[in-house]
């Protein structure tokens, strides 16, 4: 199950944020190959619409272009918050490359996802949703 | 001879980068908010940086997913 099939489902129900942080694999950091390898990669993770090709955005606007362009690509129906410059909610988080996690009405955290990309488990974030909403219809 | 040399370069340079990165995420993890734990609030603007949103206004509203990502 992918995020965009569970926000189909449960967004009447839940408010879904997609946070948008550092990138994970920017040309200048923690790049994932040139030719052969980026086409290993690709082939063997299903992240078909990640980028493989760009560099780390240095300013908020630059976060937000690359965030715009992300959204339009991945298509979730999501819309999408951009963490600033200082990657504060990111280091609040330790969301860096990707977590999930499901707040409660009383703001406290009910479901922290593990790290991303092993543990993050959309199937996992699904079945802490139905368990609050059941608990929640009594 | 030079994709092979191409690829070992990068296999090299990803599992160095890779042990750089996780060590500082995992003690970054450390302090992460665990199930139960307030969820730290923030204020962020969307991708036209003119409509924000704050996790605290949603307390009594609707619980949230986060779902935190980028592009690469």
């Amino acid at each position: 199950m992918g995020i965009q099939q569970l926000y189909e489902q449960n967004h009447k129900d839940v408010q879904f944020l997609n946070i948008y942080i550092r990138e994970a694999h920017p040309i200048d950091g923690w790049w994932l190959g040139r030719r052969l390898t980026k086409t290993l990669i690709k082939w063997k993770f299903p992240y078909p619409k990640a980028s493989m090709e760009h560099y780390d955005p240095i300013t908020i606007e630059e976060r937000r272009a690359v965030a715009g362009e992300c959204q339009s690509a991945l298509q979730y129906g999501v819309r999408t918050y951009v963490d600033e410059m200082d990657d504060y909610v990111n280091n609040a988080y330790a969301a860096w490359p990707t977590r999930l996690n499901l707040v409660d009405l009383d703001g406290r955290v009910i479901y922290a996802g593990g790290l991303g990309p092993y543990d993050f488990k959309p199937a996992k974030l699904k079945a802490a949703i139905e368990t609050y909403l059941a608990v929640q219809r009594g | 001879m030079a994709i092979i040399s191409e690829l070992f370069d990068d296999t090299k340079f990803i599992i160095r980068f890779r042990s750089k990165l996780m060590k500082q995420q995992m003690e970054l993890n450390k302090l992460a908010p665990k199930t139960g734990d307030l969820a730290p609030d923030f204020t962020l603007y969307d991708i036209s940086g003119t409509e924000s949103v704050t996790l605290s206004d949603f307390r009594g509203v609707k619980p949230v997913a986060l779902v935190f990502g980028s592009y690469t």
